[in-house]
């Protein structure tokens, strides 16, 4: 599981969105950063209260809602693995 | 005469509306590319934690004045509930930085990025901006 499927997704809000988790996960991975500010800055990124105030269109908040549930997966998985 | 006023009116009207975009206001987006400005800043010092210390108190007060602007200025509920969510990051790293325990250098650079782009995306809105 990686971010690297959604760098270049056509929607520049879920593009984004995986290049900022990108680079936040590789600082977190190589321990430049605490658990607490990794938790702090994925919520930022994936706060869905953005999408709502970026867009009004429903279908298109239902594909970046459905798509941001894929990237947090993705955040637990990473933060289970850094011990 | 009457005809040559109302043909006048419309036609400044209707340029007005297609040329001038929604809601916008002078000192809003001055407000806001100020706060902008004040978060490069910061994300610039990020390698010193004395620097970012002194700077993000500024930022708050900053984000404080564009948080009151933005509440009294017009009704627009979507505008103002995404200045609240930038708000809320920026007391997040200025609170950070007052904190007996310091955060880390990537912490300062990951957040004054993600507030640099949600404060982008306000000004594209605010200005007018085709996105």
């Amino acid at each position: 599981m990686s971010f690297n499927s959604y760098l270049n997704y056509p929607d520049p809000i879920v593009a984004e969105a995986a290049q900022q988790l990108q680079q936040i996960t590789n600082s977190y991975q190589q321990k430049q950063m605490s658990q607490q500010e990794y938790d702090e800055l994925t919520n930022d990124v994936l706060n869905f209260q953005r999408v709502i105030q970026l867009t009004n269109d429903v279908n298109r908040q239902t594909e970046v809602y459905k798509i941001f549930q894929q990237l947090l997966q993705i955040v637990m998985t990473v933060k289970s693995f850094v011990v | 005469m009457k005809r040559l006023l109302a043909i006048i009116t419309t036609a400044v009207i209707l340029t007005g509306c297609s040329i001038a975009p929604y809601h916008y206001d002078q000192n809003e987006y001055n407000l806001l590319v100020d706060l902008t400005f004040a978060v490069k800043r910061v994300h610039e010092h990020c390698g010193s934690v004395a620097d970012v210390t002194l700077l993000t108190p500024v930022l708050n007060d900053k984000a404080a004045l564009v948080e009151i602007y933005v509440d009294y200025s017009h009704e627009d509920k979507q505008m103002k509930q995404a200045v609240k969510i930038v708000i809320v990051s920026i007391k997040q790293l200025s609170d950070a930085y007052q904190a007996t325990v310091k955060p880390s250098t990537a912490y300062c650079i990951n957040k004054t990025q993600i507030i640099e782009s949600e404060l982008r995306r306000i000004l594209i809105t605010v200005g007018g901006k085709p996105q």
